[in-house]
């Protein structure tokens, strides 16, 4: 096969047969190593973290991925392709520029605050006045983990990356992440008892262009409740809330245990 | 690519092997003859006509009218094709086409088994090692120093020989010749047939034997009409031998 | 342990009921395992293969499971080259399918050659004007594509992706996966054709030997045609199988309906262009051999109904059917017609090997008859057992049908 091999014959069919072969191979090896060493150096940048969220955004069913002005009746039926990064989307700051007044929209027996700004990862921020931001987890993802969940909040001085993880909770046997709507560092821990779960300097000015807030937040959890309905009625069969009324309190007590973990699976990130 | 060369030039010697199939008895001396000289191994025991290695197989064809009449029997060695149809399939060059000879050789060490030659042969003369050869206590001493034994696994079969032309050239260049004295290599079956049914000899010198008796019109040989060139002739005075061995097998219906 | 490696969403089977199913299908490895060990041990004397039918069941097997593996590489082509992203929800499945089909070939190959010890020689000293030195390297570079292929699917287990990294090496590969779909479509181009080229360059044998276009027989061409046009329906088949035996929705009715029209039509060319070659060998292999085409048919069982049989009772018939809207409706006949359309391609890969080697040759040749022995029956079961269980694993904590948590919550 190589020059030099006692046998090697150098003709045209055979040079351009083992060239192919040689082309062929380096290819395919070279393409490997390059995944390879671009996946080593990705984990070296810490851009783990992001790439996972880009993946699970992948992996959402399509109705999962509605556009924020699908959520508000603006754009019906548009899906999002930029994993909830609302900053470079041409479509959203034209919509914000042409800033059409919103169509009512119910709010689906969720509380939704005025401060505060939803990310789709079911984490809430709220900007305070000294220029740090405090993070929470919204009231749908606090009904359905329950107060008895084990909260796992990063310590203090430790950095968050958008769309990284931010903390983890541990409902039953059901372990589960929240992503962080901001990049940068833990100044504070809270509790569910404090009113937040994290306090947070962010690295310069805040962007919150991919956040939800008002309407828009209001319509996406109207969105999850639906959700959350097929999800529990493929568990058990029968449709629940048939009437279309609101959730009950403490969805979490209301999950079957050995359903909890697929419930959850469906609705918040894996940890 | 090995097609066009072997068919555009001729080699210098053509090692051509003719039988006068109205001389054999079908003995079988020349099978003997040729396991004993390129050590093949006594069959096994549950080795079957279809499974067992030979070089030379002598083949019963039908009478030669329809009215019954004697049985013709057909040696059959590898055909030392010009037009090889087995080496251009072997995907390790296992087998070579010896452009000065024009002897088909099989490099049995080579072979990996595949039996893609075996399939490619439409004259069967290929035998592939379905056991380990073994031979007989005391046996072994009969062995020929010249010639190799193949292991289980590969594919072998006839060469004309070719470890006597290996000797007969080295006696030739010892004693300061080019070319070797044609009696100096006469293949096994050839020497062995009591009936003197085979002629072998250089059919590119014109004179030969072979040369004047591959020529005359009652010559023929195998599958002629496949192209595959065979160096090896047959011979009837019988026409109606001579036109049911041309045939393809295929069209007996 | 189980039920953390199932993927977050999917519902399966409880695990002893799992390994229930899998016990017949292991016993069928195992049984095929000892066979393998029989011919490696003794011999492949344990075969009824011999000098005169010298390939047999298991070539017939290698040259079948890679036209139906096909899928493989066609539904990647399709996907990543010709962006046709509804075929996403196969992709997985088919790259399983490609895998287990390749694998068990070159396995199948191993036993079957009488020194797999010397494979690398055809690397090492190679013959390239020979068809099988073309089939040897194509499938050792595409099975290697086909693993790398497979990874990703590993990668994004449930467990393994917890692993720092997984899923960052998953996200690199599925970000250069059109290189490996390009590249596997080049190796699967070359390998399919120089399988059908293997029988097509046979001169000695007037019955397999065709015309050449350029280097290559017509049959080099008809088997790439033949492959890629049963491959969706073999993607099909298997993901309508697996639905079934899992009693679950895996793909939306229009992943089948893209399926059946692509291999509706490609069986379309394939039966036109083997009909035209056909005509072309029977008016000019006796002008060349003197040899009759109804010759090839004068031996039973091997008459001109295998002709027919080939070209429009499992040729044009199911390509009709896969192109009609009405047939492609209903679930049954679509499945039908799949089914058709792979066993046509099955039945030339039978013909073309077995019949090939059944024919009489020399004057004095009679027709040969072969029946596999038990080992190569095993050993040709076993790649069955092996297939059914190295896809239920697969199926179980791979995540092979992307669409099937949504079509699952759809109720």
């Amino acid at each position: 096969m190589l020059p030099g091999n006692t046998d090697f014959i150098v003709d045209p069919a055979h040079l351009i047969f083992l060239g192919v072969f040689a082309l062929v191979l380096v290819t395919v090896v070279g393409t490997l190593a390059y995944a390879i060493v671009s996946a080593r150096r990705a984990v070296a940048r810490g851009q783990a973290a992001s790439i996972l969220w880009h993946e699970e955004f992948e992996e959402l069913p399509a109705s999962a991925k509605a556009c924020r002005h699908d959520l508000t009746g603006e754009t019906p039926g548009r899906r999002c392709e930029r994993a909830f990064d609302c900053k470079g989307c041409e479509t959203h700051a034209r919509l914000v520029a042409e800033a059409k007044p919103l169509p009512s929209i119910d709010a689906g027996g969720f509380f939704v605050l005025a401060d505060r700004l939803y990310h789709r990862g079911h984490a809430w921020l709220k900007q305070e006045e000294d220029g740090t931001v405090t993070l929470g987890l919204d009231d749908l993802a606090t009904r359905l983990v329950g107060k008895s969940a084990a909260l796992d909040l990063p310590a203090v001085g430790e950095r968050l990356a958008e769309n990284g993880p931010a903390f983890r909770l541990k409902a039953g046997k059901a372990r589960v992440r929240v992503v962080s709507p901001v990049t940068g560092e833990v100044v504070e821990t809270g509790s569910q008892g404090m009113g937040f779960l994290l306090r947070v300097k962010p690295d310069g000015p805040l962007d919150t262009r991919a956040l939800l807030s008002g309407r828009e937040a209001a319509a996406f959890f109207g969105r999850e409740r639906d959700r959350l309905q097929l999800v529990l009625s493929a568990a058990h069969g029968v449709p629940a809330l048939a009437d279309g009324g609101d959730l009950v309190g403490d969805l979490s007590s209301a999950i079957p245990a050995e359903d909890r973990d697929r419930v959850l699976g469906e609705m918040l990130l894996e940890a | 690519m090995h097609t066009t060369k072997h068919s555009s030039t001729l080699p210098a010697h053509r090692y051509t092997l003719v039988v006068d199939l109205d001389r054999c008895t079908g003995c079988g001396a020349c099978g003997t003859a040729c396991a004993v000289e390129n050590n093949i191994p006594p069959a096994n025991e549950k080795a079957t006509e279809r499974t067992g290695t030979v070089w030379m197989r002598v083949l019963e064809a039908p009478a030669s009218s329809a009215a019954g009449g004697p049985t013709t029997f057909v040696p059959i060695p590898c055909q030392q094709c010009d037009n090889p149809p087995c080496v251009d399939v072997c995907p390790q060059r296992a087998i070579e086409y010896d452009p000065r000879t024009g002897i088909v050789g099989q490099i049995p060490v080579r072979c990996l088994g595949c039996r893609y030659c075996m399939v490619a042969c439409p004259y069967h003369t290929r035998s592939f090692n379905w056991w380990s050869p073994e031979w007989p206590a005391g046996m072994e001493s009969t062995l020929n120093p010249d010639v190799s034994v193949r292991t289980r696994g590969v594919v072998e079969k006839c060469n004309f020989c070719v470890q006597r032309l290996q000797a007969a050239r080295a006696k030739a260049s010892a004693a300061g010749q080019k070319e070797i004295d044609p009696a100096d290599y006469v293949p096994a079956c050839v020497e062995a047939c009591p009936s003197r049914a085979l002629y072998f000899g250089d059919a590119a010198d014109e004179k030969s034997e072979v040369a004047v008796l591959s020529k005359d019109g009652e010559s023929f040989r195998l599958l002629a009409a496949l192209g595959t060139g065979p160096k090896v002739f047959y011979r009837s005075s019988d026409p109606v031998v001579r036109e049911r061995l041309s045939r393809t097998g295929v069209t007996r219906g | 342990m189980d039920d953390t490696l199932i993927g977050r969403g999917l519902r399966r089977t409880t695990l002893p009921r799992f390994l229930l199913w899998l016990v017949p299908w292991a016993a069928l490895l195992a049984l095929g395992v000892y066979a393998v060990y029989l011919c490696f041990a003794v011999g492949l004397n344990q075969t009824n293969m011999d000098n005169r039918f010298a390939f047999g069941l298991w070539i017939y097997l290698d040259l079948t499971v890679i036209a139906l593996g096909a899928g493989a590489f066609f539904t990647g082509f399709l996907l990543y080259i010709l962006k046709k992203k509804e075929l996403k929800a196969v992709i997985n499945s088919a790259v399983v399918i490609g895998f287990i089909c390749y694998s068990g070939a070159v396995g199948i190959l191993m036993v079957d050659v009488g020194q797999p010890l010397r494979a690398w020689f055809t690397f090492w000293h190679p013959n390239v004007h020979s068809m099988l030195t073309e089939v040897t390297f194509c499938l050792t570079l595409y099975l290697s594509v086909l693993a790398i292929e497979y990874a990703p699917l590993v990668l994004k287990n449930r467990r393994v992706k917890e692993v720092p990294g997984a899923l960052v090496l998953e996200h690199q590969l599925h970000k250069v996966m059109v290189v490996f779909a390009g590249i596997g479509t080049l190796l699967s181009f070359f390998h399919q054709g120089s399988l059908g080229g293997l029988y097509g360059v046979l001169r000695g044998n007037p019955f397999a030997f065709r015309t050449h276009i350029g280097i290559w027989p017509t049959t080099f061409f008809l088997f790439i045609l033949s492959a890629a046009a049963v491959g969706p329906s073999f993607v099909l088949l298997t993901t309508w199988l697996v639905g079934k035996v899992s009693k679950k929705r895996l793909v939306s009715p229009e992943v089948f309906q893209t399926l059946a029209k692509i291999s509706g039509s490609l069986l379309l060319v394939y039966v036109v262009l083997k009909g035209i070659d056909s005509l072309i060998w029977i008016n000019t292999a006796s002008a060349k051999t003197g040899v009759q085409v109804s010759s090839f048919y004068a031996h039973p069982p091997f008459g001109t109904w295998v002709l027919f049989a080939e070209v429009v009772l499992l040729g044009l018939v199911p390509a009709a059917l896969l192109l009609s809207r009405r047939v492609r409706a209903r679930t049954g006949l679509l499945v039908l017609a799949a089914t058709m359309a792979c066993a046509g391609v099955v039945l030339n890969r039978y013909v073309m090997t077995i019949q090939t080697l059944a024919l009489p040759s020399l004057p004095f040749d009679s027709f040969l008859s072969y029946s596999p022995s038990w080992q190569e029956t095993a050993a040709f079961l076993a790649v069955l057992g092996y297939g059914v269980l190295l896809y239920s694993i697969s199926f179980r904590w791979l995540n092979l049908f992307p669409e099937e948590r949504e079509l699952a919550t759809k109720g």
